[in-house]
């Protein structure tokens, strides 16, 4: 035991490695730091950091002298301590490079420095940082560039361009040869993991939009919006529609810095109603820069911006992605994509109106038949309420059950729960409509089922109102024309025929029904539904399940109204 | 006979390092431990003794200790603003957070992102009052000189400007300014931009004798979708009534970036965005200087940096001294005008690296104090204009991410001194001593470089030499920052996104 706790007294070892950075003396340690000291090699302290949390690197801050060497004491939060020494090359600069331009900057170190190749040359950025005012010169291939460092911390930036043959390079008592290696190919380590659109900001997948596609709201709408002064702010002029995003993986053993640059193209060239318009500007694409770590992953999210005054009608652009290395002139890569653009569905529009309008239509309806309330036998009442109540019982069990397993079905919970639902709902309202084959029935059934939905489940919403009015005007439309409330002696014709009669009534109505459900999710809530899933809630829980439902309802009504005979 | 647990937990309890009790030399003053000397008592118990000291020399009233070549900062308290992380997650910029010491340094007022408007002692941070504005982002705040009212401005549909009493927090009076540069309706919660779109006071100065210099601007889009601006200047007396406006007669049809205000005049730096010609009569893209009582006096118009910019712009950096007037621009240059004088310094200015290729860093803030210019240059970019809009920037300008001294020779203006760090450089604060620069979010993932360099500002020596101290915070610093004549310092840390992650504190903290 006494052993173990003397190994566990034993801390890993510290390593130290230091460099000069901008404003001083930058430690990397092998173990995370909590305290960095520099000294002169005589010990006298030139300066210390300790980071608030501890760091693997930490800057000190404090001038450093050409030629001079300098201590360096990095100390972890155990207490493990590790000494390391610095010499400063005795030039008046600090000499970084980046192979190419643009890339990750290393410190110059005499010595061969492998540059990719590139068709019409490699730029190789020299980048000269003053530890003293000098004056200094930078000799690329025989030719000298004075260059002009007049405080401490003063800049200059070279750039040797490499082509087919090495390049030497000499600052002060540096000598670098540039050497082009064809072997180095950044495109061969890049990799496109994914390419959504749309996205948010951070690169998540938006759920509420279609896929691959923008859909706008129609001209007319928008006008009468703004004229009206109803409907929500208009969008910044410089705020994005959506972002596109890319998951990129880099395999190489560095890291490589992109620019991703996007366009949105029509007929192979910029659209105008894709620029980006930022501080007032208006450019053809959007970009960003980004850096994929060495054998790792980075994801990029860039803006899509459309200005909804220069678009008309359907049309396919092209989504275009090209992805540049920092300094390069031409992309490793380039994805192009299609996107669908629609102005917002007129029909939805229109639909939507003709719904309000019906709604309107079935609660005038409403207001009529309830003068007549009063002279209906009781026993109808009680007929239409007991069924209502039934119809409402079925439905709230569904409701539970639909909600319970509905984590597993996810969007196909109404085409399985469906059945069982409007199937029975069908079969109920088919039931009491044969019993009682009257107008007004329907809206009665529809009524009260409603106001009990609503009392047990709270589920009272404005848009109830337009719900619940155009299924009342649907109902007994359906049963109207399909002639179930026009007179009785349908209920005496053959079984087949008094299903077609009921499944044409009832079906038709949910049928209309189910897509003013569709038309207000779409015109107000912009959720917009793929066509295949749009087509089978029309077809199954809308049509088919109710016609199942009426097939129920034929022989039980018959041998309801056998009873009451 | 020795006891095997026991042994254990001794030779556990000796992996365990004593807590430290060195002094702590922090700028002109050493931290001690409470029993050592009399002094201020810091919320930790530790006492502060104003002592100036010299690198390298022993101390006496720190026991003989040698005094280190650079000082320490400690933070003497935070203050929590509330949750942002929702904002920063979702790729929002930094939280506008104001700042404000009382005209005697006892009490600091914050205003945050989230609408709150706190004021909290200055030395422990024990909180005075808290007061939340409804649906708001606070924009500025200011003391009355006597510091008996605080001054609210607030960017939001209504932009109300508030005089709170500086002991209770009640309201004293406000002033409705989108009165004066319109209303706009609210944006939807998931636009992180769109509060920006808000009319709001972007500059907020007392002057000599109580008066207050409001900078009032708004640019939204209409409901046709049209780019619509607003701006005015007012001159209010403490009780916020008008004294005086620019226009006198409505707004105008611009907006203001910035502004500068000294004892004999206003400089607000103007741009526009909104549709339709700009009016002939304003400098756009320049800076118009007016008199105590709101005339103009003169503008400065910057024709634009051929051929790399089609215009320019001035964004925080301006600076006014009686008739000199200082600006740094979005193409990298400080120009420095008065009567009869225009200099300028090509600090960050295009240049061609690579194959003609330009980069070029804007002027992000500047200063003006006893003559010298400072000036800090954000990172680099491609100007918009360039020729080829695809190029990339294919290296840093030289001149990126700096602080540097200006000053002026002649007919010039002349490198002083300059300090480039690991830091990212954001804000800037002059105050009698010292030249505050914050050092803000970052790309990498390092966490060891947030906080505030301050630097002397009188003397000799290169930037590094300057550079007195690098206060440390747990999370990137908002650029506006404030400080007191003793040394103390308020700033704003705010989270930030980690990859996935959202680290940090949405929090003021004081240092010294």
């Amino acid at each position: 035991m006494i052993l173990a706790a003397l190994m566990a007294c034993t801390p890993a070892p510290l390593e130290l490695e230091a460099r000069v950075v901008d404003g001083g003396i930058e430690v990397d340690g092998s173990r995370p730091l909590a305290r960095v000291s520099i000294a002169e090699s005589s010990g006298l302290a030139l300066g210390e950091t300790s980071p608030i949390s501890p760091a693997e690197t930490a800057a000190v801050l404090l001038p450093v002298r050409p030629g001079a060497s300098y201590r360096v004491l990095g100390e972890t939060e155990d207490g493990v301590v590790a000494v390391t020494e610095l010499r400063v090359p005795s030039g008046c600069a600090r000499v970084e490079l980046e192979v190419p331009a643009g890339q990750s900057r290393w410190p110059a170190s005499t010595g061969a420095w492998p540059v990719p190749h590139r068709d019409g040359g490699t730029p190789v950025g020299l980048r000269l940082t003053a530890l003293e005012p000098c004056t200094t010169s930078v000799v690329v291939d025989g030719e000298p560039v004075t260059v002009e460092l007049p405080t401490a911390g003063a800049r200059e930036s070279v750039i040797a361009t490499v082509g087919d043959t090495a390049v030497t390079v000499e600052i002060d008592d540096l000598s670098l040869e540039l050497v082009p290696d064809p072997s180095q190919d950044p495109a061969a380590d890049l990799r496109v993991e994914g390419w959504t659109f749309p996205t948010d900001a951070r690169g998540g997948y938006d759920p509420t939009r279609a896929a691959d596609r923008i859909d706008l709201p129609p001209r007319w709408w928008t006008a009468l919006l703004a004229s009206s002064g109803l409907g929500i702010r208009a969008r910044h002029d410089q705020a994005p529609w959506a972002w596109q995003t890319l998951e990129l993986t880099n395999d190489a053993d560095r890291p490589l810095h992109l620019v991703v640059e996007a366009t949105i193209e029509e007929e192979g060239t910029p659209s105008p109603a894709f620029r980006v318009r930022i501080r007032d500007h208006a450019v053809d694409g959007s970009r960003a820069l980004v850096t994929v770590p060495r054998e790792g992953r980075a994801q990029v999210a860039l803006p899509v911006y459309v200005d909804p005054t220069q678009l008309t009608g359907r049309r396919v652009v092209t989504r275009r992605v090209s992805l540049t290395p920092l300094g390069a002139d031409s992309p490793l890569q380039t994805l192009t994509a299609p996107l669908a653009v629609s102005r917002g569905s007129s029909w939805a529009t229109a639909g939507l109106l003709a719904a309000l309008a019906v709604s309107v239509a079935g609660w005038l309806g409403v207001a009529l038949g309830l003068r007549g309330l009063g002279r209906q036998r009781t026993s109808d009442l009680v007929t239409v309420a007991l069924f209502a109540s039934a119809t409402w019982v079925v439905g709230a069990a569904f409701q539970v059950v639909g909600t319970t397993i509905g984590w597993l079905l996810g969007p196909f919970t109404p085409l399985v729960m469906g059945l069982p639902d409007q199937a029975f709902r069908a079969c109920l309202l088919a039931t009491l409509l044969t019993l009682i084959p009257r107008p007004g029935v329907l809206a009665l059934g529809a009524g009260v089922g409603f106001l009990l939905r609503g009392l047990t489940f709270g589920a009272l919403h404005p848009t109830d109102l337009l719900y619940l009015g155009s299924a009342i005007a649907f109902l007994e439309g359906g049963a109207w024309l399909s002639g179930l409330t026009r007179d009785s002696s349908w209920r005496d014709a053959s079984r087949l025929t008094r299903w077609l009669r009921l499944t044409v009534g009832l079906a038709g109505a949910n049928v209309a029904a189910t897509a003013v459900g569709l038309v207000v999710t779409a015109t107000l809530y912009r959720l917009y539904l793929a066509e295949w899933y749009v087509a089978a809630l029309l077809l199954l829980p809308g049509t088919a399940y109710v016609a199942v439902g009426c097939a129920l309802a034929v022989p039980f009504a018959e041998s309801l109204r056998e009873v009451r005979r | 006979m020795i006891h095997a647990p026991t042994v254990f937990l001794a030779l556990l309890a000796a992996c365990s390092s004593p807590p430290p009790t060195a002094p702590v030399f922090v700028r002109d003053g050493v931290v001690l431990s409470r029993a050592a000397v009399q002094g201020r008592t810091l919320p930790d118990d530790r006492v502060l003794v104003s002592a100036p000291w010299t690198p390298g020399e022993p101390v006496a009233v720190a026991g003989g200790a040698t005094a280190p070549t650079t000082a320490s900062c400690i933070p003497l308290f935070h203050v929590p603003l509330g949750d942002v992380s929702r904002g920063v997650a979702a790729g929002g910029a930094a939280p506008d957070t104001a700042l404000a010491f009382s005209p005697d340094g006892s009490w600091l007022a914050i205003g945050s992102a989230r609408g709150e408007v706190v004021v909290v002692d200055a030395w422990t941070g024990a909180i005075r009052w808290r007061r939340t504005l409804a649906e708001t982002l606070l924009r500025q705040l200011a003391w009355a000189p006597d510091g008996s009212t605080v001054y609210a401005a607030e960017q939001s549909p209504d932009a109300y400007l508030w005089a709170l009493d500086a002991v209770s927090g009640a309201e004293r009076s406000r002033l409705r300014l989108a009165d004066h540069v319109e209303t706009s309706a609210p944006p939807p919660g998931d636009d992180l931009y769109g509060v920006y779109t808000l009319p709001a006071a972007y500059a907020l100065k007392v002057v000599d004798g109580g008066d207050l210099i409001v900078a009032a601007t708004h640019g939204w889009s209409g409901a046709d979708g049209r780019r619509l601006n607003r701006a005015r200047v007012l001159r209010l007396a403490a009780d916020l009534t008008e004294r005086a406006a620019w226009p006198s007669e409505g707004a105008a049809d611009a907006v203001i970036l910035s502004m500068a205000v000294d004892s004999g005049g206003v400089a607000v730096s103007l741009r526009r965005s909104a549709d339709g010609p700009p009016p002939e009569s304003l400098p756009i893209n320049g800076v118009l200087l007016l008199d105590a009582r709101l005339q103009p006096i003169r503008s400065e118009r910057y024709p634009p940096l051929q051929p790399h910019f089609s215009d320019t712009f001035v964004w925080q950096a301006l600076a006014l001294d009686g008739e000199r007037l200082v600006a740094g621009l979005g193409d990298g240059r400080v120009i420095d005008r008065a009567p009869g004088i225009d200099r300028t310094h090509p600090l960050a200015t295009p240049v061609e690296v690579g194959d003609g290729i330009p980069v070029v860093a804007s002027v992000g803030f500047l200063g003006l104090a006893e003559g010298r210019i400072h000036a800090v240059t954000n990172v680099t970019n491609i100007p918009w204009g360039a020729a080829d809009p695809s190029l990339r920037p294919p290296d840093a300008h030289p001149g990126e991410n700096a602080l540097t001294a200006l000053d002026a020779d002649d007919g010039s203006l002349r490198l002083a001194w300059t300090w480039r760090g690991p830091h990212r450089l954001t804000g800037l604060h002059l105050s009698e001593q010292w030249v505050l620069v914050g050092a803000g979010a970052r790309s990498d993932a390092r966490t060891d470089l947030f906080g505030v360099l301050a630097f002397e500002r009188s003397g000799r020596g290169s930037g590094s030499e300057r550079l007195r101290a690098a206060c440390a915070t747990e999370s990137p610093v908002f650029y506006a920052m404030d400080s007191t004549a003793d040394g103390r310092i308020a700033v704003a840390e705010h989270p930030w996104a980690d990859g996935d992650r959202v680290r940090g504190q949405y929090r003021a903290t004081v240092l010294r």
